[in-house]
């Protein structure tokens, strides 16, 4: 007669308990203990990702030319064409914007509040969406650079678009106005009524409003602390018959996703406006 | 369906770790998740995913203010692989 032994679920169990306050002890850590996001872990993970996102950032910016090189000659003439006729209309309206622009500067400046009356260091983005989850993009300048919490940040072409959350040496991590959660005061430039927006992620903003209120579609609105500078206009308004409210979706000036470079303006005070 | 040969999985760490500078978020979740249930006691990906809040998330802003999004789920995905490794018939522990 054969005899089985019977396996005993003893060792199995014993693993899954050890796993389980593991696991527990990790989750508990993660939110309680600041050396996690936020602290040291935060500090080592920003310093070590450095070298490895600026290399990877090299390697697919090389990869993406030479894909470029070897694309049909045909799509690159009619790409070429396309672009030939963006750049004239692009010139029309830019001759135009620069002159208000100097006339917005030159009026700022009289009063003492130019937007770049302080240093502005340039920041090369290492990760932004959609590596991370959030509207938070990391930048490869930090402390070393003069960088400190609550810097305020622009895109190229001086259009706020965040503030510096946490610093290490030799990175930055910045959370943008539509970062989930991120709330403003703002003004719509319109009207000039005074509006609460918060952040849904992906470059988009949203505030709930009265029905009778005056907004309306490509509205522009504006941030005080930021010299008045635009951050994001009215892309859409959902309202419903049955609601008080209409709410109210902006997207924000920039695209979040193809964001290459940032502009820090190296203010001591941590950006409470000027 | 384990793979066991340490080669494959210093390999499975080199490529996840590298995705986490390249991909997209999902896909770190994702790649982490198929080691979970590959690999025996693949516990790097709890480190993998604290080094990604480490790494993208801010404390009192993201995920609910708790900065965790990614040790939380992995963390689920661990313990929830410990019970189907175990019962799973095609699964051999």
């Amino acid at each position: 007669m054969m005899i089985y032994p019977q396996k005993s679920r003893r060792p199995k169990r014993k693993i899954f308990m050890v796993t389980l306050a593991v696991a527990v002890l990790v989750v508990a850590g993660a939110l309680s203990v600041p050396i996690f996001a936020g602290g040291l872990v935060s500090k080592i993970a920003m310093t070590v990702s450095r070298p490895f996102s600026s290399s990877f950032l090299a390697l697919k910016n090389n990869l993406s030319f030479t894909a470029n090189l070897i694309r049909s000659r045909g799509a690159l003439v009619r790409e070429n064409r396309e672009l030939r006729a963006d750049i004239e209309a692009d010139q029309v309206k830019l001759l135009r914007l620069d002159a208000i622009f100097r006339e917005h500067q030159d009026l700022l400046s009289a009063y003492g509040r130019s937007l770049f009356t302080k240093q502005a260091t340039l920041g090369n983005i290492i990760a932004k969406p959609p590596q991370s989850p959030y509207d938070v993009l990391v930048v490869d300048i930090g402390s070393e650079q003069g960088i400190v919490s609550g810097n305020r940040v622009y895109g190229i072409g001086g259009i706020p678009i965040g503030r510096v959350d946490e610093v290490a040496n030799t990175t930055s991590k910045i959370v943008m106005f539509s970062n989930v959660g991120e709330k403003n005061q703002v003004i719509a430039e319109r009207t000039g009524l005074t509006l609460s927006i918060e952040g849904i992620g992906g470059g988009n903003l949203e505030t709930q409003v009265a029905q009778d209120m005056d907004i309306m579609v490509g509205d522009l609105i504006i941030l005080p602390q930021f010299g008045a500078a635009v951050v994001a206009s009215v892309a859409a308004i959902d309202t419903s018959v049955a609601s008080a409210l209409k709410r109210v979706l902006f997207r924000v000036p920039v695209n979040v996703f193809n964001l290459r470079w940032v502009e820090i303006i190296n203010d001591s005070d941590g950006g409470a406006g000027k | 369906m384990k793979i066991t040969q340490i080669k494959y999985r210093i390999i499975a760490d080199v490529l996840i770790f590298s995705l986490i500078f390249v991909g997209p978020w999902w896909l770190s979740i994702v790649l982490i998740s198929a080691g979970i249930f590959l690999f025996r006691h693949f516990y790097e990906s709890l480190a993998l995913a604290i080094f990604l809040d480490g790494l993208y998330s801010v404390p009192g802003v993201t995920f609910f203010g708790t900065g965790a999004f990614f040790t939380i789920i992995i963390v689920a995905i661990f313990l929830l692989s410990i019970f189907l490794k175990t019962r799973l018939k095609f699964y051999r522990v």
